[in-house]
């Protein structure tokens, strides 16, 4: 690869001249009685020190002459166990140390209390702080006998200067966890991500293209008075599906082919029927730098295939559903058009293939989770809602007609927090009104059937346990006693039962639900009772501490293997959902429950952001991993598959869950 | 004592008598000056290797290469190195093409024995000596010193595979004193002490394997509490 080529993939193009530059100037830090023999010298035999300096970040990144230069300019230093290599406080002979062979401890002490930062083996560094700063914050000792390279502060200096990549990763390395997280996504992004398994290369990410790029031309509009058939004409002349109806270029609705099929052909009206009465008024706009997966959110979202493009608030142009599936292959409207379109629990399964490949590519593509989360959300209420409808309808063709009741769908737990992707849930419920009177017995008989019925549709997508989960169907009033039960610890508060406090409505009439969450939420927060039971079932010591070489370190035993939801997600959920349901948040996802506890001041804002994208990260990184390596998303961690930088990234993400943790436990 | 004050004597004397170039002279002076009782990491060491045609200078092997970089303060430091091949003044036997890779063609265009000699000592100055089983190493280096120049090295030299017997004699006295100490080849050190040895063998990556050793044989010798020069020179000098 030539060598702009390779500067280029990680860091800011550097010219060849540069380059040069910068080689020379490592080879006049080889010594001086040296520099007259160069041209008798041969090429030395560092083959090993070499192919050790590309596997490290962020020197692998680093053009290869670049690399024989500084591997000249390294010292090799052996430090055998016990020995204290860096001591907290002023340095004086500071050096980075890429740690070739062995293991060493970075640790903080106060008085006699040792906290354990982190474990630092092989083709991992520490050090560059104390280049940076000339201070170390941490003790550095050595467990196992360890070989280090010593890279010289002069010649950091050097490439810092030269190299805007290597001067942001250490600048990001001593930054807050959550400018190291994006930092670290958007490297990744960059190199390994783009070589996924099956990358379409050629489309274009529904995340950085504007929707100003899909719009072609100038949009085509008529009045309020326009009549249907000069509308058909305009459409005709123009080769357009849609025509915006416009007063002083300020869009007040939409009409489209469809609209002059149903609107005024089906029904028999005249054709000089005014734009004003056949038009769809609810007109989704967007500014034209919003970008392509804001637009198919939104599309999703309001069941709509058309929407407005607006440049400073002003008529820009139009796009359609085609424009975004012509931009992407999988894309999320076509998605949820072709879940209302099937007619049966079958067609309905094969939806959920089409959900997944969306999820994939939204991934690759670089989507955030929230993103990603929100649009699933959206297809499983979606495919929920298409059950019911169906169940309906076979009730009807078996003679039974929905009784008269205010009803809804609940979903609980991840769906619930609207963090779903789309595996399986253990716990749906239906909730109805209570009637006067009560229910007779054959509403009751079609309710269950009901659920029933959506329940085995649910199991059959994949999006409900086929063992343990289930579907409670109860009215409003006895949904406030379950709850009620679980909040005097009449009922037991296991893992299963909590995950209930996040809960949510599926259809679009929720206000039932609204209701009882209003119930639940401000019923909980005055029982100190039971939620000092919640703070209770916190325990921080069982969240990891950091890895050892390839181990699990927590609380001082080693494993091979690390389960991220149980001993890290869940916990850190479990204390967002607490200080939720203690301050009456009704926020859905932890993501904006943990912003609203910044906004009041429950938690400093800059925890709050690091804990964030620390959730959001490691749940993308699992993710990303059981794409990449083409197995189910199983939440486990093989420490010795991570990257130092990922293990470095991980090590402090639990440090923050932990530390998080622990504080609301001593509330 | 009186030994090497009379050596030194000698060898200022046929300094003075020769015209050989000064590098010799500034490192007869360091080597002179040379405080024995420093503590080993505020010594500078040179830690080389040779390749020769064969076994014997006497009966006309010579060096082929010569490899070597610095220590100072317990670190290996590559930015002083040195590897220079060497332009052979007789006909390199067929075996030894085969162990070395060095053709004829590859020689034809290198430097003579005596311009590189001059630049290793310039390299070196008046640094102690590292190698593994120096006697050998020394012995050529010494033959084509004398050849051209009259002199032989002045350096004080220590050898890695001397320094583990000694350590193997504080360690194992018992064994050592029935069975005698073993002879620790460069590979088995290597192995012992689990240094990854670089893909390629010769004179640079041999010193390098060599400097690595002798990290480990520091930091062992300071756990018996020997950790001055003279210390190392007991145990492990090349005379």
């Amino acid at each position: 690869m030539p060598v702009e080529a390779t500067a280029s993939a990680g860091y800011n193009a550097v010219s060849r001249k540069q380059h040069y530059s910068v080689t020379l100037f490592l080879c006049a830090c080889l010594i001086t009685t040296h520099v007259s023999h160069v041209n008798h010298m041969m090429e030395l035999p560092l083959d090993k020190v070499m192919a050790f300096l590309k596997a490290v970040c962020p020197f692998s990144e680093l053009p290869e002459p670049v690399l024989k230069g500084i591997v000249r300019t390294l010292l090799i230093e052996y430090f055998p166990e016990g020995e204290v290599i860096l001591s907290a406080g002023p340095v004086d002979n500071a050096f980075l140390y890429l740690v070739s062979s062995g293991v060493t401890h970075c640790f903080k002490k106060d008085g006699a209390k040792v906290t354990t930062l982190r474990y630092v083996s092989e083709r991992d560094h520490f050090g560059s702080e104390t280049i940076l700063t000339g201070r170390c914050r941490y003790t550095v000792q050595v467990v196992e006998d360890t070989i280090c390279y010593l890279l010289k502060p002069e010649v950091f200096k050097e490439l810092e200067g030269r190299f805007d990549g290597f001067r942001q990763y250490f600048q990001t390395i001593n930054s807050p966890l959550s400018v190291q997280i994006a930092e670290h996504i958007a490297f990744r992004e960059k190199s390994s991500l783009q070589q996924l398994p099956g990358r379409v290369n050629e489309t274009s990410s529904q995340f950085k293209t504007s929707i100003g790029m899909l719009v072609s031309r100038e949009p085509v509009c008529c009045g309020l008075k326009t009549t249907a058939s000069e509308i058909a004409r305009i459409m005709a002349f123009s080769g357009v599906g849609s025509v915006i109806v416009a007063e002083k270029e300020t869009p007040l609705g939409i009409v489209t082919k469809n609209d002059l099929t149903a609107k005024v052909l089906a029904r028999g009206r005249k054709s000089d029927i005014p734009a004003s009465e056949i038009m769809s008024k609810n007109l989704l706009s967007l500014d034209r730098n919003d970008s392509c997966f804001e637009a198919s959110l939104r599309m999703v979202e309001n069941h709509c295939h058309h929407m407005v493009v607006t440049k400073e608030d002003r008529l820009y142009g139009v796009i359609s559903q085609h424009d975004l599936i012509l931009l992407q292959g999988a894309n999320p409207v076509a998605v949820v058009g072709s879940i209302y379109k099937q007619k049966d629990v079958a067609g309905i399964k094969k939806c959920v293939r089409d959900m997944s490949i969306v999820q994939e590519v939204l991934l690759r593509e670089g989507g955030r989770m929230p993103q990603i989360w929100a649009l699933m959300s959206t297809f499983r209420d979606t495919l929920t809602r298409r059950l019911i409808v169906l169940a309906i309808e076979e009730m009807r063709k078996r003679g039974k007609e929905l009784p008269v009741l205010n009803f809804c769908w609940i979903t609980f737990g991840t769906p619930g927090r609207k963090e779903t992707l789309l595996r399986e849930n253990y716990l749906e419920g239906f909730i109805y009104k209570d009637p006067q009177g009560g229910l007779k017995d054959e509403t009751v008989d079609y309710l269950k059937t009901l659920c029933a019925m959506v329940k085995d549709g649910l199991v059959e997508c994949g999006l409900l346990d086929r063992k343990h989960g289930q579907v409670l169907c109860l009215s409003e009033s006895k949904w406030r006693e379950w709850f009620d039960g679980l909040m005097a610890g009449e009922t037991p508060l296991d893992a299963d039962n909590l995950r209930t406090f996040d809960f949510r409505g599926v259809c679009e009439e929720g206000k039932t639900v609204e209701e009882l969450r209003q119930y639940v939420f401000e019923a909980a927060r005055h029982k100190p009772r039971f939620l000092n039971q919640l703070r209770m079932r916190t325990n921080p010591t069982l969240i990891p501490v950091c890895f050892y070489r390839d181990q699990v370190v927590s609380s001082g035993t080693k494993r091979e293997t690390l389960n991220l939801r149980d001993e890290v997600l869940t916990p850190l959920v479990g204390v967002v959902r607490l200080m939720a349901l203690e301050r009456g948040i009704m926020a859905f996802s932890t993501i904006e429950r943990l912003r609203a506890l910044c906004e009041l001041g429950a938690i400093d804002g800059e925890k709050g952001k690091d804990l964030e994208t620390g959730y959001e990260w490691f749940v993308r990184h699992c993710l990303q991993k059981a794409l990449y390596e083409k197995r189910p998303l199983d939440w486990a961690v093989e420490p010795g598959k991570l990257s130092p930088d990922e293990r470095r990234l991980y090590v402090e993400s639990f440090r923050l869950v932990r530390d998080f943790v622990a504080g609301s436990e001593e509330e | 004592m009186l030994f090497k004050y009379i050596r030194q004597k000698a060898y200022e004397k046929k300094l003075r008598a020769l015209d050989v170039p000064d590098v010799f002279r500034s490192c007869f002076e360091q080597v002179k000056n040379l405080e024995t009782r420093k503590h080993i990491r505020d010594i500078g060491f040179i830690v080389f290797d040779t390749e020769t045609t064969g076994l014997r200078p006497a009966r006309g092997d010579v060096l082929l290469s010569i490899g070597a970089l610095g220590f100072t303060g317990g670190r290996v430091d590559l930015s002083k190195s040195f590897y220079e091949l060497i332009r052979p003044e007789r006909e390199i036997p067929r075996d030894s093409v085969l162990v070395h890779t060095l053709t004829p063609g590859k020689m034809k265009d290198l430097s003579p024995v005596s311009d590189v000699l001059v630049r290793f000592l310039e390299f070196c100055q008046g640094a102690v000596l590292v190698g593994h089983h120096t006697a050998f190493d020394v012995e050529f280096i010494n033959a084509a010193l004398k050849k051209y120049f009259g002199l032989p090295l002045a350096n004080r030299v220590l050898d890695t595979a001397k320094i583990a017997r000694g350590i193997q004699k504080t360690q194992e006295p018992g064994k050592v004193a029935i069975e005698g100490a073993r002879n620790f080849s460069l590979d088995y050190l290597a192995k012992s002490f689990n240094i990854k040895a670089p893909d390629r063998h010769d004179a640079y990556a041999d010193a390098l394997v060599t400097a690595l050793i002798f990290q480990r044989q520091i930091a062992l010798l300071q756990k018996e509490g020997m950790s001055r020069l003279k210390d190392f020179l007991r145990i492990g000098e090349v005379r």
